[in-house]
Parts: C-alpha cells; structure tokens; sequence
C-alpha cells in the first residue's frame, strides 16, 4: 500500500475541510481524485503532505504516519500544487538547481530525459514564464529526483491539448516504471483517460470509491429521440429541447424500446453514457 | 545548508547597498567631525538639552562628550545607527522570510522538499549571519581608515568589542523578526508590526534611563543589553548583556520554530 487513510479528517476551525476520508493507493496505481471546486480535494493533498494538521483519523503513506515521519515520506513523494507559485526571481536553471540540492535522491538523468519532454526556457526567469510553461516547470520539479509518489493538485490546467496528451503519455510511462500516482481533477474526462481507480469527493466526503472499468460497466445509453407527441415513460426522467427528448437508459433496454415504438420517431441517436453522466446519474 | 545559501544570494543586493549606506554615512560622520569639534559651543548646546533627549541619543553626559572622537561616534552613528537602524533593518529583513513564502505561496514547493519547518527557519536565521558580521568589518576598518587620515586615534581593541557586542545585538533583532515572520502571514503586517516593537523597545530603553521609576522597564528591551557608548568611550564590555542576547536570541529561534511547526499552511 502507497497511500492508506483511516478516517483522515482536517477542519479549519469550524469549517469542513474533509470529513472521515478513508482510502488505499497501491503502488503502480494512477489514482483519479474527482470532485467539484471546493469539495476538498486540495485540502486532502494538503494535509498528506504534512501543511496541514489533520484533526482526526490518520494517513500512511508508504507505511510511514504522516504525522512523524512526514521528511521520510516526502523524501521518495512529488508535488505539483494546484496554484503553481514558483520563485519569480530566479531563473528556471537556478530553481531546478536550488530544488535539486534539497533532495538526496536528485536524478541529473532523468531531469535531462524531462527537459526533453517538457522544454521550457531555462536561462529566463520565471516571473516572464506563462502559465504552461510555469505548469511544465511544475512538473519537472515533481519528477525529477525519480519519486516513488506524485501528488498532483489539478496538473493540467493551464496546459494546452497537445501538452496534455504529451503528459498523460509521460504519467503512462511513469506508471510502467511502478511509479504511484494521485491526480485532483474536477474534470471527468481528464480523469478517465488516465487513471485506474476513481475516488469522489463531495462536500469533504468520499462518495464513491471504484475501478474505472467498473465504473463505465455502471453502463447506460443516452437516448436522444425526436418525436411528434411528447413522450412519457414511466420510471425515467426526461429532458426536453428543441424538440428532442433525452433520457438515460440504464437496465431494460429492451422495454424502453418497445414503449419508444408507440410514438411518431422522426430521428434518433443513441449513444454510451459518458462518465460525467455516469456521475450524474448514479452519484448525486 | 542550502536553503541559507540560496537567502544569502537572493539578498546581495540589498547587504551591499546596506554596507554602502554605512560605508557613506561613516565617513561623513567623521569627515565632519574635526569642524564640530573646532565649534566650541556644540558640546554647551548638547548639554543644555532636554534630559530626555540625550537619553535618546545614548544615555549619559560622559558619553555624548563629542570633545573625543569616540563620543561623537556614539551619538551620530552607534546610538541611532546601530542600535536603532540596523536593529530595526534585521528585523525588518528577517521578518520578511517566511512570510514571504507564506504570502507568495512559495512556500508549498518549499515543503514538498524533505526539509523540515526548523530546519528552514534555522537556515534562513543562519543566512543572515554573515551580513551581520560583514557590516560589523567593513565599518570599524572605514573608522580606522578615516580617523587615521583626520589624525584622529581611536581604541582599536574597544572598537572591535563594540562590534563584536552588536553581534548578538543583531541576532537577538533577526530572531525577533522571524518569530513576527512565522506569526504573520502578510509580508507588510509581520514587517511593520517588527519595526514598531523594536523602535518602542528602544523608546522604552530611553524612558527608562530618565528616572528609577522606569527603570525596570528597559529590561524587556534588546537595547539595554548594549550600549556601544559604554564600551567605546568607558571601555566597559557588559559580558552579561551579551550572554543574556544570545540567550534571547536562542529562546526566540525556539519559540519559533515551535510556533512554526504547528501552523497549518492554509491555502488564503
């Protein structure tokens, strides 16, 4: 196990950060952590990485309490915040140079192998970066001393789709090498490409916790149909506009199609259901 | 040590305007100073002042007596230069180091590394110390420099212990404004509220010279474990002032390291 959390709880005084998180991360896991702005993604992030004091339950990561021995954990641990704020005076060159001296286990090689992916320029300062090339420095950092562990807070905001893709291939050869990986995102579609297991979290609440293949067998057909009358089925909620009908399908398919062939069809489309209809469907 | 060397290079710039300022102000002070001790009534106008005046600029008679070379130094560069400027200018500047990775946010990234909340506090104490001591060379050898080329003779052994006193003077000042830099997570809260604690410190050490009712208080001031003037001028070292600054100045590193520890580092 990489990461396990026994009811972790953090309040800011009175206010809920997480509530009762409980979890497992095995090693060579990419690990999807979803939910919307403010449900308590970074605060958990935060937390694992020692900023933060929890004020219930408990964290391990790589067997170690996060509470003691924080400075072991984050000895083999990346991290790429949510709000990339780097130090705008040195040049890229000095920050990579600073950051590696910090760390035993700096990796020359593997910095060079990640200057390759991600080019940035390396004699300005950080201040004149934009947002990409701040977030591919961001992710230099987090790699570069061969992390058994990276928490990333949002990674791909700010990176255009080229990029994107160029870093999800990254994370995919990293995950090759065993390397465990814990991705924030309130964007669905971004998770799914990428991870193997999906945590959501509500309100600082885990409210599903499953394989994404498990996940898209939780299957469904979107329906979308044209119909002269309007359409009741029993059961199933509709939606309207413009004159189509859209509903999910998600067990007698067959039954809905036959009460279909009671109306006036002048078009259809069906298609599978997309996890963030998943999402909305089977967890809100 | 990385983290002191890494403030120590971000900082050069202002150590070297620092010990320019000083440089400068040093040679004026003593390049003026052969005319005002030509002007008779200068030391009668000193006299006449208010007590509580002169106890602003360094306490008794004996040492604001600008007939000497030593006097004049004291009350034109020590007394407001050293213990007032300079300990307000490190505490200032140390106030500023944490809070500064605090308020820009920095500080996440710097945590990420496997460096603990007391190490980087001591490392960003340590990478001021050799400002502190820079500032206590280039000037004494400016003073030297300067009295040589006036004729003027000076003590060189008690020119150094007034130096070597403001060290601890000085880190006392520093370890004061980290404890401010890790209290407050605002740049401009934890600088402004540092320089009114060590400028009332110092009006308190003042008030406290005027009258035995007061005199208790100047205790709580950095500024009553040194008084430049009394070295430089009487050649009395207070052995215990500076035990009692490097004690201060381990007691407050303490405090905040510990304060520091505890803090969440919320995301504002």
């Amino acid at each position: 196990m990489i990461i396990e959390t026994e009811n972790l709880t953090k309040y800011y005084g009175k206010i809920r950060g997480i509530e009762n998180l409980s979890f497992s991360i095995e090693k060579g896991e990419i690990f999807g952590f979803l939910g919307p702005n403010g449900a308590g993604k970074t605060t958990t992030i935060r937390t694992l990485l020692g900023f933060l004091k929890p004020t219930g339950g408990k964290a391990f990561i790589f067997g170690k309490d996060i509470e003691k021995e924080i400075l072991e954990i984050k000895e083999m641990t990346g991290y790429i915040p949510g709000e990339l704020n780097l130090y705008g005076n040195l040049t890229a060159k000095d920050f990579l140079d600073y950051f590696g001296k910090l760390r035993k286990n700096f990796d020359e090689k593997k910095l060079k192998e990640l200057l390759e992916i991600f080019e940035v320029p390396l004699d300005r300062k950080i201040k004149g970066y934009s947002r990409g090339m701040k977030q591919k420095l961001g992710i230099i950092q987090a790699f570069m001393h061969n992390p058994e562990l990276v928490l990333m807070d949002e990674p791909t905001s700010g990176l255009d789709p080229l990029l994107q893709g160029k870093f999800y291939d990254f994370l995919r050869e990293e995950k090759k090498e065993g390397k465990t990986m814990f991705i924030s995102s309130h964007i669905l579609t971004e998770i799914e490409k990428i991870s193997d297991r999906v945590g959501v979290i509500k309100d600082g609440n885990l409210i599903a916790l499953e394989n994404i293949e498990a996940l898209k067998s939780k299957k469904g057909k979107v329906v979308k149909v044209k119909t002269k009358e309007k359409i009741k089925i029993r059961g199933i909620k509709m939606g309207e506009e413009n004159g189509w009908t859209t509903f999910v399908v998600t067990k007698n398919v067959d039954d809905v199609i036959k009460k279909l062939a009671a109306y006036t069809i002048e078009d259809i489309e069906i298609g599978e259901l997309s996890l963030e209809e998943i999402f909305m469907h089977y967890y809100r | 040590m990385k983290i002191a060397i890494h403030s120590l290079k971000t900082s050069w710039k202002g150590i070297l305007l620092l010990n320019l300022v000083f440089i400068g102000l040093t040679a004026m002070v003593i390049g003026i100073y052969p005319n005002i001790k030509e002007s008779s009534g200068m030391q009668e106008y000193i006299n006449n002042l208010p007590e509580s005046i002169l106890y602003m600029f360094g306490g008794s008679e004996l040492e604001l007596d600008i007939t000497i070379l030593e006097g004049f130094l004291n009350m034109e560069l020590y007394q407001w230069g050293w213990v007032l400027l300079l300990g307000v200018y490190f505490a200032f500047v140390s106030s500023s180091l944490i809070s500064k990775e605090i308020e820009n946010k920095t500080i996440d990234m710097l945590l990420s590394n496997p460096v603990s909340r007391g190490r980087i506090l001591l490392e960003k104490f340590l990478g001021l110390v050799p400002s502190i001591i820079l500032i206590n060379i280039t000037t004494p050898l400016v003073i030297l420099g300067c009295a040589a080329y006036i004729n003027e003779t000076i003590s060189v052994e008690y020119l150094f212990y007034t130096h070597f006193a403001s060290i601890p003077y000085l880190l006392a000042a520093c370890a004061l404004g980290l404890l401010f830099s890790v209290i407050f997570d605002e740049v401009r809260r934890a600088n402004t509220m540092v320089i009114g604690t060590v400028f009332a410190m110092y009006i308190l050490e003042a008030l406290s010279l005027l009258s035995e009712k007061y005199s208790a208080m100047g205790k709580i001031s950095l500024s009553h474990y040194y008084d430049p003037g009394k070295i430089l001028i009487q050649h009395d070292v207070d052995i215990t002032g500076i035990a009692i600054l490097f004690l201060v100045t381990g007691v407050l590193l303490i405090i905040a390291i510990i304060y520091f520890q505890r803090k969440d580092i919320a995301v504002v």
